[in-house]
Protein backbone atom coordinates (compact mmCIF):
# COMPACT_ATOMS: atom_id res chain seq x y z
CA UNK A 1 0.00 0.00 0.00
CA UNK A 2 1.31 3.46 -0.88
CA UNK A 3 2.15 5.94 1.82
CA UNK A 4 -0.60 8.26 0.57
CA UNK A 5 -3.04 5.39 0.75
CA UNK A 6 -1.92 4.57 4.27
CA UNK A 7 -2.39 8.18 5.36
CA UNK A 8 -5.86 8.29 3.88
CA UNK A 9 -6.69 5.22 5.91
CA UNK A 10 -5.30 6.89 9.05
CA UNK A 11 -7.63 9.81 8.52
CA UNK A 12 -10.63 7.53 8.06
CA UNK A 13 -9.56 5.49 11.09
CA UNK A 14 -9.77 8.59 13.26
CA UNK A 15 -13.34 9.07 12.11
CA UNK A 16 -14.34 5.46 12.69
CA UNK A 17 -15.26 5.30 9.00
CA UNK A 18 -13.13 2.33 7.97
CA UNK A 19 -14.74 -0.98 7.09
CA UNK A 20 -13.79 -3.62 9.74
CA UNK A 21 -11.44 -5.56 7.49
CA UNK A 22 -9.54 -2.42 6.43
CA UNK A 23 -9.31 -1.30 10.02
CA UNK A 24 -7.91 -4.65 11.10
CA UNK A 25 -5.27 -4.50 8.36
CA UNK A 26 -4.31 -0.96 9.30
CA UNK A 27 -3.99 -1.83 12.98
CA UNK A 28 -1.64 -4.66 12.07
CA UNK A 29 0.45 -2.18 10.11
CA UNK A 30 0.43 0.30 12.98
CA UNK A 31 1.72 -2.36 15.34
CA UNK A 32 4.93 -2.73 13.31
CA UNK A 33 5.33 0.80 11.90
CA UNK A 34 6.41 3.49 14.39
CA UNK A 35 6.39 6.12 11.60
CA UNK A 36 2.71 5.45 10.96
CA UNK A 37 1.97 5.62 14.66
CA UNK A 38 3.69 9.00 14.83
CA UNK A 39 1.68 10.26 11.87
CA UNK A 40 -1.53 9.06 13.45
CA UNK A 41 -0.61 10.88 16.65
CA UNK A 42 0.07 14.12 14.80
CA UNK A 43 -3.09 13.83 12.78
CA UNK A 44 -5.09 13.15 15.92
CA UNK A 45 -3.62 16.22 17.60
CA UNK A 46 -4.42 18.48 14.65
CA UNK A 47 -7.93 17.15 14.26
CA UNK A 48 -8.32 17.59 18.00
CA UNK A 49 -7.52 21.29 17.71
CA UNK A 50 -9.98 21.81 14.86
CA UNK A 51 -12.71 19.98 16.75
CA UNK A 52 -11.96 22.07 19.80
CA UNK A 53 -12.60 25.40 18.04
CA UNK A 54 -15.73 26.85 19.59
CA UNK A 55 -18.74 27.12 17.33
CA UNK A 56 -20.67 30.28 16.63
CA UNK A 57 -23.63 31.25 18.73
CA UNK A 58 -26.51 32.90 16.98
CA UNK A 59 -26.95 36.45 18.24
CA UNK A 60 -29.90 37.37 20.33
CA UNK A 61 -32.89 37.99 18.15
CA UNK A 62 -31.67 35.80 15.32
CA UNK A 63 -34.54 33.36 15.62
CA UNK A 64 -37.08 36.10 16.12
CA UNK A 65 -35.77 37.87 13.03
CA UNK A 66 -36.18 34.71 10.98
CA UNK A 67 -39.68 34.10 12.27
CA UNK A 68 -40.64 37.72 11.67
CA UNK A 69 -39.61 37.44 8.06
CA UNK A 70 -41.59 34.26 7.50
CA UNK A 71 -45.04 35.62 6.69
CA UNK A 72 -43.98 36.68 3.20
CA UNK A 73 -42.70 33.22 2.58
CA UNK A 74 -45.41 31.43 4.53
CA UNK A 75 -47.87 31.24 1.73
CA UNK A 76 -45.41 29.92 -0.78
CA UNK A 77 -46.25 26.26 -0.32
CA UNK A 78 -49.89 27.14 -0.75
CA UNK A 79 -49.36 28.85 -4.07
CA UNK A 80 -49.21 25.57 -5.82
CA UNK A 81 -52.66 24.64 -4.67
CA UNK A 82 -53.70 26.97 -7.44
CA UNK A 83 -52.23 24.66 -10.00
CA UNK A 84 -55.23 22.30 -10.11
CA UNK A 85 -57.45 25.36 -10.37
CA UNK A 86 -55.27 26.74 -13.14
CA UNK A 87 -55.47 23.36 -14.83
CA UNK A 88 -59.25 23.48 -14.59
CA UNK A 89 -59.24 27.00 -16.04
CA UNK A 90 -56.97 25.84 -18.83
CA UNK A 91 -59.35 22.98 -19.45
CA UNK A 92 -62.24 25.36 -19.95
CA UNK A 93 -60.06 27.31 -22.34
CA UNK A 94 -59.12 24.11 -24.14
CA UNK A 95 -62.76 23.15 -24.54
CA UNK A 96 -63.43 26.62 -25.90
CA UNK A 97 -60.50 26.27 -28.30
CA UNK A 98 -61.56 22.83 -29.39
CA UNK A 99 -65.03 24.12 -30.07
CA UNK A 100 -63.61 26.82 -32.28
CA UNK A 101 -61.18 24.61 -34.12
CA UNK A 102 -63.91 22.12 -34.98
CA UNK A 103 -65.66 24.80 -36.96
CA UNK A 104 -62.97 24.94 -39.58
CA UNK A 105 -59.89 23.18 -40.79
CA UNK A 106 -57.58 25.98 -39.69
CA UNK A 107 -56.90 26.92 -36.10
CA UNK A 108 -58.83 29.88 -34.82
CA UNK A 109 -57.43 33.11 -36.11
CA UNK A 110 -59.16 35.34 -33.62
CA UNK A 111 -57.10 36.31 -30.63
CA UNK A 112 -57.95 34.81 -27.31
CA UNK A 113 -59.14 36.99 -24.58
CA UNK A 114 -56.19 37.62 -22.37
CA UNK A 115 -57.26 38.77 -18.99
CA UNK A 116 -54.69 40.64 -17.01
CA UNK A 117 -54.06 40.02 -13.38
CA UNK A 118 -56.63 42.51 -12.22
CA UNK A 119 -59.30 40.75 -14.17
CA UNK A 120 -59.55 43.19 -17.02
CA UNK A 121 -59.12 42.30 -20.62
CA UNK A 122 -55.87 43.12 -22.27
CA UNK A 123 -56.12 45.38 -25.30
CA UNK A 124 -56.28 43.75 -28.68
CA UNK A 125 -52.94 45.21 -29.78
CA UNK A 126 -51.23 43.60 -26.86
CA UNK A 127 -52.87 40.31 -27.62
CA UNK A 128 -51.35 40.43 -31.04
CA UNK A 129 -47.97 41.27 -29.62
CA UNK A 130 -48.24 38.41 -27.19
CA UNK A 131 -48.58 35.99 -30.03
CA UNK A 132 -51.56 34.48 -28.35
CA UNK A 133 -53.52 34.20 -31.56
CA UNK A 134 -54.28 30.65 -32.54
CA UNK A 135 -52.02 28.96 -35.02
CA UNK A 136 -48.83 30.72 -33.96
CA UNK A 137 -45.95 28.35 -33.38
CA UNK A 138 -43.09 29.75 -31.32
CA UNK A 139 -39.60 29.29 -32.71
CA UNK A 140 -38.54 27.38 -29.68
CA UNK A 141 -41.01 25.84 -27.41
CA UNK A 142 -41.34 23.32 -24.70
CA UNK A 143 -44.63 21.58 -24.62
CA UNK A 144 -45.59 19.67 -21.55
CA UNK A 145 -48.26 17.02 -21.59
CA UNK A 146 -51.65 18.58 -21.37
CA UNK A 147 -53.21 18.17 -17.97
CA UNK A 148 -56.42 16.57 -19.10
CA UNK A 149 -57.09 19.43 -21.40
CA UNK A 150 -59.11 17.24 -23.71
CA UNK A 151 -61.14 15.72 -20.91
CA UNK A 152 -64.74 16.80 -20.57
CA UNK A 153 -65.39 19.33 -17.82
CA UNK A 154 -67.00 16.73 -15.59
CA UNK A 155 -63.64 15.03 -15.35
CA UNK A 156 -61.77 18.14 -14.36
CA UNK A 157 -62.30 17.68 -10.66
CA UNK A 158 -61.51 13.99 -10.87
CA UNK A 159 -58.35 14.82 -12.75
CA UNK A 160 -57.34 17.46 -10.25
CA UNK A 161 -58.06 15.03 -7.44
CA UNK A 162 -55.96 12.41 -9.14
CA UNK A 163 -53.15 14.92 -9.45
CA UNK A 164 -53.42 15.52 -5.73
CA UNK A 165 -53.45 11.82 -5.00
CA UNK A 166 -50.71 10.69 -7.32
CA UNK A 167 -48.52 13.72 -7.13
CA UNK A 168 -45.76 13.83 -9.61
CA UNK A 169 -43.12 11.51 -8.32
CA UNK A 170 -41.26 11.51 -11.60
CA UNK A 171 -39.73 14.92 -11.04
CA UNK A 172 -37.78 13.44 -8.17
CA UNK A 173 -35.80 11.62 -10.80
CA UNK A 174 -35.87 14.60 -13.10
CA UNK A 175 -38.12 13.02 -15.68
CA UNK A 176 -41.60 13.52 -16.88
CA UNK A 177 -43.90 11.13 -15.07
CA UNK A 178 -44.75 8.09 -17.11
CA UNK A 179 -48.41 8.47 -16.32
CA UNK A 180 -48.40 11.96 -17.76
CA UNK A 181 -46.42 10.94 -20.79
CA UNK A 182 -49.07 8.48 -21.68
CA UNK A 183 -51.95 10.82 -21.13
CA UNK A 184 -51.28 13.40 -23.84
CA UNK A 185 -53.02 11.53 -26.58
CA UNK A 186 -54.11 8.38 -24.85
CA UNK A 187 -56.99 9.82 -22.89
CA UNK A 188 -60.26 8.74 -24.43
CA UNK A 189 -62.44 11.77 -24.64
CA UNK A 190 -65.61 12.91 -26.24
CA UNK A 191 -63.80 15.85 -27.80
CA UNK A 192 -60.98 15.78 -30.33
CA UNK A 193 -57.59 16.09 -28.64
CA UNK A 194 -56.15 19.55 -28.39
CA UNK A 195 -52.46 20.01 -29.00
CA UNK A 196 -50.64 20.96 -25.81
CA UNK A 197 -49.84 24.63 -25.73
CA UNK A 198 -46.28 25.52 -26.41
CA UNK A 199 -44.61 27.04 -23.43
CA UNK A 200 -42.85 30.35 -23.27
CA UNK A 201 -39.21 29.63 -22.53
CA UNK A 202 -36.85 31.91 -20.69
CA UNK A 203 -33.26 30.79 -20.52
CA UNK A 204 -31.04 32.39 -17.95
CA UNK A 205 -27.30 32.19 -17.66
CA UNK A 206 -26.55 32.40 -13.96
CA UNK A 207 -23.69 34.51 -12.69
CA UNK A 208 -22.67 34.28 -9.09
CA UNK A 209 -25.95 32.72 -8.10
CA UNK A 210 -26.80 29.07 -7.81
CA UNK A 211 -29.75 27.51 -9.64
CA UNK A 212 -31.14 26.75 -6.22
CA UNK A 213 -31.02 30.39 -5.23
CA UNK A 214 -32.42 31.51 -8.58
CA UNK A 215 -35.34 29.11 -8.30
CA UNK A 216 -35.89 30.27 -4.74
CA UNK A 217 -36.05 33.89 -5.85
CA UNK A 218 -38.58 33.17 -8.59
CA UNK A 219 -40.79 31.06 -6.36
CA UNK A 220 -40.64 33.47 -3.45
CA UNK A 221 -41.45 36.43 -5.71
CA UNK A 222 -44.27 34.52 -7.34
CA UNK A 223 -45.66 33.61 -3.94
CA UNK A 224 -45.47 37.21 -2.81
CA UNK A 225 -47.00 38.49 -6.02
CA UNK A 226 -49.92 36.13 -5.77
CA UNK A 227 -50.56 36.66 -2.10
CA UNK A 228 -50.39 40.42 -2.51
CA UNK A 229 -52.50 40.29 -5.63
CA UNK A 230 -55.21 38.48 -3.72
CA UNK A 231 -55.08 35.50 -6.01
CA UNK A 232 -53.91 33.09 -3.35
CA UNK A 233 -57.20 32.56 -1.66
CA UNK A 234 -57.51 28.85 -1.57
CA UNK A 235 -57.93 27.60 1.94
CA UNK A 236 -55.70 24.59 2.30
CA UNK A 237 -56.61 21.69 4.47
CA UNK A 238 -54.02 19.26 5.72
CA UNK A 239 -54.46 16.93 2.73
CA UNK A 240 -54.40 20.03 0.56
CA UNK A 241 -51.01 20.89 1.93
CA UNK A 242 -49.80 17.45 1.03
CA UNK A 243 -51.06 18.11 -2.48
CA UNK A 244 -49.21 21.41 -2.44
CA UNK A 245 -46.07 19.57 -1.47
CA UNK A 246 -46.29 17.26 -4.43
CA UNK A 247 -47.40 19.91 -6.87
CA UNK A 248 -44.49 22.05 -5.87
CA UNK A 249 -42.23 19.20 -6.85
CA UNK A 250 -43.89 19.14 -10.19
CA UNK A 251 -43.00 22.75 -10.76
CA UNK A 252 -39.31 22.29 -10.10
CA UNK A 253 -37.40 20.18 -12.57
CA UNK A 254 -34.26 18.91 -10.94
CA UNK A 255 -31.11 17.24 -12.13
CA UNK A 256 -29.76 14.02 -10.66
CA UNK A 257 -28.20 15.95 -7.78
CA UNK A 258 -31.43 17.62 -6.85
CA UNK A 259 -30.34 21.01 -8.21
CA UNK A 260 -33.17 22.80 -9.95
CA UNK A 261 -32.61 23.12 -13.68
CA UNK A 262 -35.95 24.58 -14.66
CA UNK A 263 -39.21 25.82 -13.29
CA UNK A 264 -42.41 24.88 -15.05
CA UNK A 265 -44.99 27.46 -14.17
CA UNK A 266 -48.33 28.72 -15.21
CA UNK A 267 -48.28 32.48 -15.16
CA UNK A 268 -50.49 35.34 -16.06
CA UNK A 269 -49.12 37.89 -18.49
CA UNK A 270 -48.49 40.28 -15.64
CA UNK A 271 -46.69 37.69 -13.53
CA UNK A 272 -44.49 36.76 -16.45
CA UNK A 273 -43.60 40.37 -17.17
CA UNK A 274 -42.69 40.91 -13.55
CA UNK A 275 -40.75 37.72 -13.00
CA UNK A 276 -38.67 37.89 -16.15
CA UNK A 277 -37.06 41.06 -14.86
CA UNK A 278 -36.46 39.88 -11.33
CA UNK A 279 -33.50 37.62 -11.90
CA UNK A 280 -31.60 40.07 -14.02
CA UNK A 281 -32.31 43.10 -11.89
CA UNK A 282 -31.91 41.71 -8.42
CA UNK A 283 -29.84 38.60 -8.84
CA UNK A 284 -26.96 37.46 -10.96
CA UNK A 285 -28.65 36.10 -14.03
CA UNK A 286 -28.60 37.13 -17.64
CA UNK A 287 -31.57 36.43 -19.84
CA UNK A 288 -30.16 34.61 -22.84
CA UNK A 289 -33.20 33.55 -24.76
CA UNK A 290 -36.80 34.45 -24.45
CA UNK A 291 -38.79 32.45 -26.93
CA UNK A 292 -42.45 32.01 -27.39
CA UNK A 293 -44.82 34.85 -28.01
CA UNK A 294 -45.96 35.71 -24.52
CA UNK A 295 -42.41 36.33 -23.34
CA UNK A 296 -42.43 39.51 -25.37
CA UNK A 297 -45.26 40.78 -23.27
CA UNK A 298 -44.79 44.08 -21.55
CA UNK A 299 -47.77 44.01 -19.30
CA UNK A 300 -48.37 47.32 -17.67
CA UNK A 301 -46.06 49.19 -20.01
CA UNK A 302 -48.63 50.10 -22.59
CA UNK A 303 -50.60 52.49 -20.45
CA UNK A 304 -53.70 51.65 -18.49
CA UNK A 305 -55.47 48.47 -19.43
CA UNK A 306 -58.46 48.70 -21.69
CA UNK A 307 -61.81 48.97 -19.97
CA UNK A 308 -62.99 45.63 -18.82
CA UNK A 309 -65.58 43.96 -20.94
CA UNK A 310 -66.39 40.73 -19.20
CA UNK A 311 -67.28 38.03 -21.68
CA UNK A 312 -70.85 36.90 -21.52
CA UNK A 313 -71.48 34.31 -18.88
CA UNK A 314 -68.07 34.61 -17.23
CA UNK A 315 -68.32 37.65 -15.02
CA UNK A 316 -65.76 36.24 -12.57
CA UNK A 317 -63.31 34.97 -15.09
CA UNK A 318 -59.84 34.35 -13.71
CA UNK A 319 -56.79 35.68 -15.48
CA UNK A 320 -55.57 33.20 -18.03
CA UNK A 321 -52.34 31.44 -17.19
CA UNK A 322 -49.90 30.35 -19.80
CA UNK A 323 -47.25 27.66 -19.50
CA UNK A 324 -43.83 29.17 -18.89
CA UNK A 325 -40.52 27.37 -18.54
CA UNK A 326 -37.71 29.20 -16.78
CA UNK A 327 -34.51 27.32 -17.49
CA UNK A 328 -31.28 27.90 -15.64
CA UNK A 329 -27.88 27.47 -17.21
CA UNK A 330 -25.36 27.40 -14.42
CA UNK A 331 -22.24 29.38 -15.12
CA UNK A 332 -19.67 26.84 -14.09
CA UNK B 1 -52.30 3.61 -2.51
CA UNK B 2 -49.66 3.02 0.11
CA UNK B 3 -49.88 4.96 3.31
CA UNK B 4 -47.40 7.81 3.58
CA UNK B 5 -44.86 6.99 6.27
CA UNK B 6 -45.44 8.93 9.45
CA UNK B 7 -42.55 10.80 10.99
CA UNK B 8 -41.75 10.28 14.66
CA UNK B 9 -43.53 12.70 16.94
CA UNK B 10 -41.14 15.45 17.93
CA UNK B 11 -38.80 14.74 15.04
CA UNK B 12 -37.64 17.35 12.56
CA UNK B 13 -39.61 15.67 9.85
CA UNK B 14 -42.78 15.88 11.93
CA UNK B 15 -42.12 19.58 12.46
CA UNK B 16 -41.85 19.96 8.69
CA UNK B 17 -45.23 18.29 8.28
CA UNK B 18 -46.73 20.64 10.82
CA UNK B 19 -45.33 23.64 8.98
CA UNK B 20 -46.78 22.37 5.74
CA UNK B 21 -50.12 21.93 7.46
CA UNK B 22 -50.06 25.62 8.29
CA UNK B 23 -48.67 25.49 11.85
CA UNK B 24 -45.81 27.88 11.22
CA UNK B 25 -44.78 27.96 14.87
CA UNK B 26 -43.31 24.48 14.39
CA UNK B 27 -40.57 26.13 12.35
CA UNK B 28 -39.48 28.07 15.41
CA UNK B 29 -38.25 24.86 17.02
CA UNK B 30 -36.27 23.97 13.93
CA UNK B 31 -34.60 27.38 13.84
CA UNK B 32 -33.77 27.12 17.53
CA UNK B 33 -32.29 23.68 17.06
CA UNK B 34 -30.16 24.44 14.02
CA UNK B 35 -29.33 28.14 14.16
CA UNK B 36 -25.92 27.74 15.80
CA UNK B 37 -24.90 24.84 13.59
CA UNK B 38 -25.91 26.57 10.38
CA UNK B 39 -24.33 29.82 11.45
CA UNK B 40 -21.06 28.09 12.36
CA UNK B 41 -20.99 26.16 9.11
CA UNK B 42 -21.48 29.26 6.99
CA UNK B 43 -19.13 31.39 9.04
CA UNK B 44 -16.33 28.87 8.74
CA UNK B 45 -16.81 28.58 4.99
CA UNK B 46 -17.36 32.21 4.01
CA UNK B 47 -15.56 33.97 6.83
CA UNK B 48 -17.11 37.31 7.61
CA UNK B 49 -19.34 37.21 10.60
CA UNK B 50 -21.97 39.67 9.45
CA UNK B 51 -22.25 38.06 6.03
CA UNK B 52 -22.57 34.70 7.72
CA UNK B 53 -25.44 35.91 9.89
CA UNK B 54 -27.30 37.33 6.91
CA UNK B 55 -26.71 34.17 4.93
CA UNK B 56 -27.82 31.96 7.82
CA UNK B 57 -31.09 33.87 8.00
CA UNK B 58 -31.52 33.42 4.29
CA UNK B 59 -30.93 29.69 4.71
CA UNK B 60 -33.85 29.37 7.09
CA UNK B 61 -36.10 31.57 4.99
CA UNK B 62 -35.23 29.62 1.89
CA UNK B 63 -35.74 26.35 3.70
CA UNK B 64 -39.16 27.49 4.82
CA UNK B 65 -40.19 28.65 1.39
CA UNK B 66 -39.06 25.32 -0.04
CA UNK B 67 -40.43 23.05 2.65
CA UNK B 68 -42.87 21.68 0.13
CA UNK B 69 -39.97 20.23 -1.83
CA UNK B 70 -38.62 18.36 1.18
CA UNK B 71 -38.82 14.69 0.29
CA UNK B 72 -40.29 11.98 2.44
CA UNK B 73 -37.58 9.79 3.87
CA UNK B 74 -34.93 12.50 3.68
CA UNK B 75 -33.22 13.89 6.76
CA UNK B 76 -34.15 17.46 7.49
CA UNK B 77 -30.71 18.25 8.92
CA UNK B 78 -28.95 17.05 5.78
CA UNK B 79 -31.37 18.97 3.60
CA UNK B 80 -30.84 22.12 5.63
CA UNK B 81 -27.05 21.79 5.54
CA UNK B 82 -27.25 21.39 1.76
CA UNK B 83 -29.16 24.66 1.50
CA UNK B 84 -26.60 26.30 3.77
CA UNK B 85 -23.75 24.99 1.65
CA UNK B 86 -25.43 26.28 -1.50
CA UNK B 87 -25.77 29.70 0.09
CA UNK B 88 -22.15 29.71 1.17
CA UNK B 89 -20.96 28.62 -2.27
CA UNK B 90 -23.10 31.29 -3.93
CA UNK B 91 -21.61 33.90 -1.66
CA UNK B 92 -18.07 32.81 -2.50
CA UNK B 93 -18.92 32.90 -6.20
CA UNK B 94 -20.42 36.36 -5.85
CA UNK B 95 -17.29 37.59 -4.15
CA UNK B 96 -15.10 36.04 -6.76
CA UNK B 97 -17.18 37.67 -9.46
CA UNK B 98 -17.08 41.07 -7.79
CA UNK B 99 -13.46 40.79 -6.78
CA UNK B 100 -13.88 43.79 -4.60
CA UNK B 101 -13.70 41.96 -1.35
CA UNK B 102 -10.72 40.57 0.45
CA UNK B 103 -10.34 36.79 0.48
CA UNK B 104 -12.14 34.72 3.06
CA UNK B 105 -11.08 35.49 6.57
CA UNK B 106 -12.05 32.97 9.18
CA UNK B 107 -10.45 34.66 12.08
CA UNK B 108 -11.84 37.71 13.77
CA UNK B 109 -10.79 40.20 11.11
CA UNK B 110 -13.66 42.07 9.56
CA UNK B 111 -14.03 42.56 5.85
CA UNK B 112 -12.00 45.74 6.00
CA UNK B 113 -9.19 44.01 7.76
CA UNK B 114 -10.22 45.55 11.06
CA UNK B 115 -10.24 43.19 13.94
CA UNK B 116 -13.59 42.72 15.55
CA UNK B 117 -13.06 41.21 18.97
CA UNK B 118 -14.87 38.03 19.86
CA UNK B 119 -14.59 35.86 22.95
CA UNK B 120 -12.43 33.21 21.34
CA UNK B 121 -10.10 35.91 20.19
CA UNK B 122 -9.29 37.26 23.62
CA UNK B 123 -5.73 36.95 24.83
CA UNK B 124 -4.60 33.68 26.28
CA UNK B 125 -3.92 33.64 29.97
CA UNK B 126 -0.36 34.79 30.69
CA UNK B 127 2.19 32.07 31.07
CA UNK B 128 0.90 29.89 28.26
CA UNK B 129 3.43 29.81 25.43
CA UNK B 130 0.90 28.86 22.82
CA UNK B 131 -2.49 28.72 24.42
CA UNK B 132 -5.61 27.08 23.10
CA UNK B 133 -7.02 30.30 21.75
CA UNK B 134 -3.93 31.06 19.79
CA UNK B 135 -3.94 27.52 18.45
CA UNK B 136 -7.55 27.96 17.41
CA UNK B 137 -6.70 31.16 15.64
CA UNK B 138 -3.82 29.55 13.78
CA UNK B 139 -5.98 26.58 12.90
CA UNK B 140 -8.67 28.87 11.53
CA UNK B 141 -6.05 30.64 9.43
CA UNK B 142 -4.86 27.30 8.08
CA UNK B 143 -8.41 26.21 7.31
CA UNK B 144 -8.96 29.52 5.56
CA UNK B 145 -6.13 28.76 3.17
CA UNK B 146 -7.62 25.42 2.15
CA UNK B 147 -9.41 25.17 -1.18
CA UNK B 148 -13.14 25.72 -0.71
CA UNK B 149 -14.05 22.07 -1.34
CA UNK B 150 -11.55 20.90 1.27
CA UNK B 151 -12.72 23.54 3.71
CA UNK B 152 -16.30 22.32 3.33
CA UNK B 153 -15.48 18.75 4.32
CA UNK B 154 -13.34 19.82 7.28
CA UNK B 155 -16.14 22.05 8.55
CA UNK B 156 -18.83 19.44 8.07
CA UNK B 157 -16.79 16.60 9.56
CA UNK B 158 -14.62 18.11 12.27
CA UNK B 159 -16.76 21.04 13.31
CA UNK B 160 -20.22 19.62 12.73
CA UNK B 161 -19.45 15.97 13.37
CA UNK B 162 -21.34 14.69 10.34
CA UNK B 163 -20.72 11.25 8.91
CA UNK B 164 -19.03 10.70 5.55
CA UNK B 165 -22.35 9.56 4.15
CA UNK B 166 -24.12 12.71 5.27
CA UNK B 167 -21.31 14.88 3.91
CA UNK B 168 -21.50 13.06 0.59
CA UNK B 169 -25.21 13.77 0.42
CA UNK B 170 -24.76 17.43 1.32
CA UNK B 171 -21.86 18.16 -0.97
CA UNK B 172 -23.10 15.98 -3.81
CA UNK B 173 -19.96 13.89 -4.20
CA UNK B 174 -19.34 10.16 -3.56
CA UNK B 175 -18.28 8.97 -0.11
CA UNK B 176 -14.85 8.01 -1.48
CA UNK B 177 -14.33 11.59 -2.63
CA UNK B 178 -15.30 12.88 0.80
CA UNK B 179 -12.71 10.57 2.36
CA UNK B 180 -9.91 11.62 0.05
CA UNK B 181 -10.77 15.34 0.27
CA UNK B 182 -10.79 15.12 4.03
CA UNK B 183 -7.49 13.32 4.02
CA UNK B 184 -5.86 15.95 1.79
CA UNK B 185 -7.28 18.77 3.86
CA UNK B 186 -6.00 17.25 7.08
CA UNK B 187 -2.60 16.61 5.57
CA UNK B 188 -2.38 20.29 4.71
CA UNK B 189 -3.44 21.24 8.22
CA UNK B 190 -1.00 18.79 9.72
CA UNK B 191 1.88 20.29 7.73
CA UNK B 192 1.03 23.73 9.07
CA UNK B 193 0.02 22.93 12.58
CA UNK B 194 1.82 19.83 13.75
CA UNK B 195 5.10 21.65 14.54
CA UNK B 196 3.12 23.91 16.85
CA UNK B 197 0.98 21.17 18.30
CA UNK B 198 3.71 18.65 18.86
CA UNK B 199 6.04 21.36 20.14
CA UNK B 200 3.43 22.45 22.62
CA UNK B 201 2.79 18.87 23.66
CA UNK B 202 6.48 18.22 24.19
CA UNK B 203 6.88 21.42 26.16
CA UNK B 204 3.83 20.52 28.16
CA UNK B 205 5.32 17.17 28.99
CA UNK B 206 8.75 18.56 29.88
Amino acid sequence: MSRAGERELLSALLDGELPPEEEARLRELLAVRPDLREELRELEAVVGIVRDIPGETAPEGFRAAVMARLPAARRRPRVFLLVPLAAAATLLLAVYLAGRSRRGTTPPAAPLEVASADGTRAPAAEEKDLGMAGGRVPEESEARPAKGKAAPPARAEAKAARTREDGNRGWREGRVPAAKQGEGGAVQTALPPVAPRAATVLRYRLRGISPDAAAGVVLAELGRLRSEGGECRSRPTAPGQAAGERLAREEVEQDARGEPVALHLRLTVRELAYLRGILGEKEGAVLLVSRGGPAKARAGEGGPPAPATPPAGSARRRPERMPVVIRFLANR
Amino acid sequence: MPERPRADPGSDEEAVRECLAGRTEAFDGLVRKYQDRILTTIRRIVGHREDARDLAQEVFLRAFSRLATFRDGARFSTWLYAIALNQARSELRRRKARKNRPPVSLDARGRDGERTPEPADAADPPGEELGRRELHRLALRAIERLPAAAREVVVLRDMQGLSYEEIAEITGVPVGTVRSRLHRAREALRRELSPLVMGTEREGKA
